[in-house]
């Protein structure tokens, strides 16, 4: 229905509230809607046959009536029980997420296919509450969560988790929705991002389409990395409508994002206010014991025995990321299958001397160039000169390729480092290094031993 | 309003009426039945808004009118009084019953204040045998989601083209369709709700009558049967285009009988005691063996011959679903057709043109 529209029927049915009972009011015109207004004739929506009857027979007059005092042109007025632009007033049946779908249905299970679904989905069972490690950083999230995951919709509505990357909030909205789901199999639950959010809703608008059913008919909504919603207003006020329809039912909500709400650029103001009304609980990156906890109870899923001090090097030297914290431990085991070596302290530090370093050591531009001149036996001037031989070519581009890759530069930086070039030029660089690198394995080589080289810093 | 009527006819619309009549309404009207006469017959009507029924009965009419009662005390007084003929003698808002030796004045509502049932428009009119389609019906009820979240599943897709009736159902879980051969020049496709069909299957057993009509309007539906009308909203949306789903060939025939089949899958229901109700289906030559097993509860292996033709195969399946669907089917003998361990599996009678076909989704693990 558009604004127009809107405003027109708003205005009939404050008039037909004050004149009928309120149970008679909520019976009949609930849900009806001013489906069409051209020329001198009114289409009304109503929802079925038998409210159709009966405003007819009975409302008819006061509608005509209070439709006329806002548009005195209005001669007939019709009803109708079909939804205007030939859709149905059921949403097309197709869209429905499997893993809701799964979620609803009284006799199923994990392991029951459905015709639908025929074949993919599976909730991600990897993440629940067991499998998380409370440290002091995120014990109010955690509690919270599992508060919420017991009794969804009355404690904390909504919860909004917050951290840096990294720290636990994915897990923690997908343990609610695992642990929900194994209390109430019958719970509609729906897990999205909300790129997916936005793109469903962009994606409904392209196509005409009824956007609201998929995320207002759940009964816990959980949305990931909500700091995406910033700036897109449109989409923003959807969410509005959606957070309001659900919280006044009583159906959990529960968010994460990098950062809490009143940080959060852009943010229409009534959304803010909607973020902090439950629960907002921070989760801060781990403590150095819950590092090492974390690596223990990782090197337990893979049934391995860690060594106290092995996980207590890694841990010292990953500090804030639990992703990166994991990978590193996922790279020593790794190491250890491939040659065969036991996972002790040497291997620990050798596979992770470099990936520690660079975390570690500054090494700015003009190191990165001097040494990878001297490696290929080039004056450092050449490199940053203008010449354009092979010789002096290629290094000048691997060199642009760790910069870009280890230092993270900008590529306008690296430009200016290497005396002013484009920095379409360097992009063409980082990119040929890139490509040519993964499939040449001496010069993958050359641009590891340089790495090793500054390392050693 | 002034009327005689037996008591054994008024006793018999209240039941049927009041199966529709909810208390828990916001709108105290619809706790009510609605009383009126109609020339010379009286009619009572109820309404859910989602439904509506009207019944006849015969009746002695001198004077016209109409009133609506609480169907709750209306049906507690009709079902324990024990006269012959009851006088029914009305005003705006009070009814009075009289027998020979009761007089009884029920406090109603102004019968303007009942909702009208609905007047069909642009309607299509057909007759069937209520017996062959209450069998029908209730073959795909079997299949039918429960579940009112999504309408379109929670209906049974009814739908005429080519002489030929195709009813259909499903949870998306499992299917049930069953075909019978129709002639008529209409051609008809739409959704009934779940609660409509069960009201006519009920409709149809107290009203024992040979033949029904349907008429089927834009967005309506009403089936009359006997004495009474059933008036419903359709379902609006588009069914699901099943027929995908329901496989062409299989790799694996097994015929089996059907009471045997029964008992085996109710003993291994004892032990699928997960949410998922789940056995394993094993077949090998001319045996299937059942086996159902729950950490803590025990396990079960049950054999039954079977004939096979094709390969040997193994599926998991929703024991549930199976005794569901086999307490419908038609036949002696029926054939469950596997293809694959994920594919869906296909249960039909064993009867040369076997119109029903019933398709469940494997476990899968």
């Amino acid at each position: 229905m558009d604004a127009k529209l809107q405003t027109v029927w708003g205005s009939v049915l404050g008039e037909l509230e004050i004149v009928l009972s309120q149970a008679n009011f909520q019976t009949w015109l609930k849900g009806t809607e001013l489906a069409e207004l051209e020329g001198d004739k009114a289409v009304i929506y109503v929802p079925n046959i038998f409210t159709r009857q009966w405003i007819q027979d009975k409302y008819h007059l006061q509608i005509l009536d209070a439709i006329r005092k806002v548009d005195a042109g209005i001669k007939t007025v019709e009803y109708t029980t079909k939804k205007q632009s030939g859709q149905p007033a059921v949403e097309a049946d197709n869209s429905i997420n499997p893993a809701l779908e799964a979620a609803s249905k009284k006799y199923s299970s994990p392991a029951q296919s459905s015709i639908e679904s025929y074949g993919d989905f599976k909730p991600n069972q990897k993440y629940k509450f067991d499998n998380f490690i409370i440290g002091s950083g995120n014990k109010l999230a955690f509690s919270a969560a599992q508060l919420v995951s017991e009794k969804p919709g009355e404690m904390y509505n909504p919860l909004f988790l917050y951290g840096p990357p990294g720290v636990g909030k994915t897990h923690l909205l997908w343990a609610i929705s695992n642990e929900i789901h194994a209390r109430q199999p019958n719970c509609k639950i729906l897990y999205s991002t909300s790129e997916e959010f936005i793109n469903t809703f962009l994606t409904a608008i392209r196509k005409g389409e009824k956007f609201t059913d998929k995320y207002r008919k759940v009964d816990v909504l959980l949305i990931d990395d909500m700091q995406f919603i910033a700036g897109k207003i449109k989409t923003q006020e959807e969410f509005f409508h959606t957070f309001n329809t659900l919280h006044q039912y009583n159906k959990q909500i529960v968010l994460c994002s990098d950062r809490p709400p009143k940080d959060i650029p852009t943010l229409e103001e009534r959304l803010r206010s909607r973020f902090e009304w439950g629960m907002v609980a921070d989760i801060q990156p781990p403590d150095f014991e819950t590092r090492v906890a974390i690596l223990m109870n990782k090197a337990n899923s893979h049934s391995l025995e860690l060594d106290m001090d092995v996980a207590e090097f890694v841990a010292t030297h990953i500090d804030n990321n639990i992703r990166e914290l994991e990978g590193a431990l996922t790279k020593v085991i790794a190491h250890s299958r491939l040659h065969g070596q036991p996972i002790d302290l040497p291997l620990a530090q050798e596979v992770l001397g470099m990936y520690i370093s660079q975390t570690q050591v500054k090494v700015n531009p003009k190191i990165v160039l001097q040494k990878t001149a001297d490696y290929f036996e080039i004056s450092y001037n050449d490199i940053v000169g203008v010449k354009r031989s092979r010789e002096i070519v290629v290094p000048r581009q691997i060199a642009m390729f760790i910069m870009r890759e280890e230092l993270s530069l900008s590529f306008p930086r690296i430009a200016k480092s290497l005396g002013g070039k484009d920095h379409t030029t360097i992009m063409h660089g980082v990119n040929k290094i890139r490509t040519q690198s993964a499939r040449d394995s001496v010069m993958s080589q050359d641009i590891q031993s340089i790495k090793k080289i500054l390392v050693g810093q | 309003m002034k009327v005689a009527v037996k008591v054994k006819y008024l006793l018999k619309a209240v039941n049927i009426c009041s199966r529709l009549v909810s208390n828990r309404s916001s709108l105290e009207v619809l706790g009510n039945i609605l009383i009126e006469t109609d020339k010379n017959i009286l009619k009572l009507s109820s309404t859910n808004l989602d439904l509506a029924i009207t019944t006849k009965l015969g009746a002695k009419v001198e004077k016209e009118g109409k009133i609506a009662i609480p169907a709750r005390l209306l049906g507690e007084l009709v079902n324990s009084i024990s006269e012959d003929t009851l006088q029914l003698i009305a005003d705006d808002t009070n009814l009075t019953i009289k027998g020979s030796g009761i007089v009884s004045r029920l406090n109603g509502v102004a019968a303007s204040e009942f909702p009208t049932l609905p007047k069909l428009a642009n309607t299509k009119s057909i007759k069937f045998d209520s017996a062959s389609l209450k069998n029908n019906l209730e073959k795909v009820l079997a299949s039918v989601s429960i579940d009112e979240s999504r309408p379109v599943l929670a209906g049974i897709y009814f739908s005429i083209n080519n002489n030929q009736l195709v009813l259909a159902g499903t949870d998306s879980y499992r299917l049930s369709e069953v075909k019978s051969a129709y002639q008529t020049s209409e051609s008809i496709n739409c959704i009934i709700p779940v609660r409509t069909v069960s009201e006519l299957l009920r409709l149809i057993s107290s009203e024992d009558v040979e033949g029904i009509e349907i008429i089927i309007g834009e967005s309506e539906i009403s089936f009359i049967v006997g004495d009474s009308q059933l008036i419903s909203q359709l379902t609006e949306g588009k069914y699901p285009d099943y027929k995908k789903i329901i496989p062409e060939t299989t790799t694996t025939t097994i015929e089996c009988d059907k009471d045997k089949l029964i008992e085996a899958v109710k003993v291994s229901s004892v032990f699928a005691r997960e949410s998922s109700h789940g056995i394993a289906l094993k077949v090998v030559k001319d045996e299937l063996t059942i086996d159902a097993q729950t950490s803590d509860v025990g396990e079960n292996t049950i054999k039954i011959t079977v004939k096979k033709t094709g390969k040997d195969a193994s599926i998991n399946i929703n024991a549930k679903y199976i005794t569901d669907i086999l307490s419908v089917i038609d036949g002696k003998t029926i054939t469950i057709g596997i293809n694959d361990k994920l594919d869906p599996l296909a249960l039909s009678p064993k009867i040369k043109d076997a119109n029903e076909v019933h398709i469940i989704m494997p476990l899968r693990s």
